[in-house]
């Protein structure tokens, strides 16, 4: 047996189990296998303390299937079918045609924005307007009044009417005589008075009374 | 269950492998059993030394073992199989370190402190620490499941899918490598006229 063999027995024992009768026989002859036995034997030694104390080591309680939630993470990603986007993205497109059609027919965009009329004349019969908002579009000759609010500290009450709008607004300016009589009539008959509740100041809107108060 | 405790004491793998019935853990899962979870996070320790990083390697093999638990077919064989993905986890989790690491090198980034050893940890498991990484891959993968895990060469050749004599191959080399390097650091350990 020459050294390599030996050196190779000995792996083999140290992987397999056993012993070797023939190599402790060349052990005992050769300086220099014995030495690189006891280096091996050495390394087995610090194999072995590094073995015992990775033991201590265990899986804290964070360790396991599912989110970590002491290191949060990306929030899961919301994929549209593609169905809904094809469509979506024809929807944009078509309401950019819209939109390019009107602005190069008119060569403006259309104004949608209402226009505020103030009226600040008091009427005998009724809440006095403050303000008003002139409709347009299917509403258009239509003026929309709305009254001085009530407001308590909870709740605030808004008296909505539309009317019929007169050039300049002055239908519901008139002061005096038939022309205020045939004027009361109108309004009468074109009001719908509308009742605005406001709570708490809040979007909580609620038709209440709707024509029962003229 | 004693005696099984007392058989398998030297050997967690054995522990591990006897308490757990293969079909019982997975009916388990979510949420495996505390034996095999502190069981893995050994294994991936001894392989990254780092208890975060072996967290993580263990967290994704368990994700992975989870949503590919119908591809086992043998069940007996779920401890080795589970073995077998957290190595490669600490694998891919080695590579992903290296190359942030080149990137800091390349941008001068101020780099993180390396992670420090445990303050429990004697000199001899410290320095197998520190020596581990300039081991090549296979030698290494092969010295820990071997002499920290105590896997035979059969279990350790089916865990990274070589041949038993490949495994024997790589014990012999990494030992060898293991302690000219430690001769190196620690020439005291090896003088013969040393006491132990």
């Amino acid at each position: 047996m020459n050294h390599e063999q030996a050196k190779q027995r000995w792996h083999d024992c140290t992987d397999q189990g056993g012993a070797d009768a023939e190599l402790e026989r060349h052990l005992a002859e050769c300086a220099s296998c014995r030495a690189y036995v006891r280096e091996m034997e050495t390394l087995m030694l610090v194999l072995d303390t590094a073995r015992r104390e990775t033991e201590r080591i265990e899986a804290r309680a964070a360790c396991r299937i599912g989110p970590r939630r002491d290191r949060g993470g990306d929030p899961p990603s919301v994929r549209f079918p593609a169905r809904l986007r094809a469509a979506a993205m024809i929807a944009v497109v078509i309401g950019l045609c819209y939109v390019a059609l009107r602005v190069s027919s008119t060569g403006t965009a259309p104004d949608r924005s209402p226009q505020v009329v103030d009226h600040g004349v008091p009427q005998p019969d009724a809440p006095p307007p403050s303000f008003g908002l002139t409709l347009r579009g299917k509403s258009a000759g239509r003026t929309l009044v709305v009254a001085d609010p009530i407001s308590t500290a909870d709740v605030q009450v808004y008296w909505l009417y539309s009317s019929l709008a007169q050039p300049g607004g002055e239908a519901e300016t008139e002061p005096d005589g038939a022309s205020e009589q045939q004027g009361r009539v109108d309004r009468e008959r074109n009001h719908a008075l509308t009742c605005v509740t406001l709570h708490n100041r809040m979007s909580h809107d609620r038709d209440s009374s709707k024509g029962n108060s003229t | 269950v004693t005696e099984s405790t007392e058989r398998t004491s030297e050997k967690p793998s054995e522990q591990i492998r006897t308490a757990q019935a293969p079909s019982r853990a997975f009916a388990e899962s979510p949420l495996l059993s505390d034996d095999t979870r502190h069981g893995l996070v050994r294994l991936a320790y001894r392989l990254v030394w780092n208890l975060e990083d072996a967290e993580d390697a263990v967290q994704e093999a368990l994700h992975a073992a989870e949503a590919r638990r119908t591809q086992l077919r043998q069940s007996e064989r779920w401890w080795r199989w589970l073995c077998k993905i957290v190595v490669q986890k600490c694998h891919a989790q080695g590579r992903a370190k290296e190359r942030r690491r080149r990137h800091l090198d390349r941008y001068l980034v101020d780099r993180p402190a390396p992670s420090e050893p445990r303050p429990d940890q004697s000199a001899e498991t410290q320095a197998v620490r520190s020596m581990l990484p300039k081991l090549p891959p296979r030698q290494r993968d092969v010295l820990v499941l071997r002499h920290l895990q105590g896997l035979n060469d059969g279990e350790i050749a089916e865990i990274l899918d070589i041949a038993p004599a490949t495994v024997r191959v790589h014990a012999r080399a990494a030992r060898e490598s293991l302690c000219a390097l430690l001769k190196q650091r620690h020439p005291d350990w090896f003088d013969p006229d040393r006491e132990s």
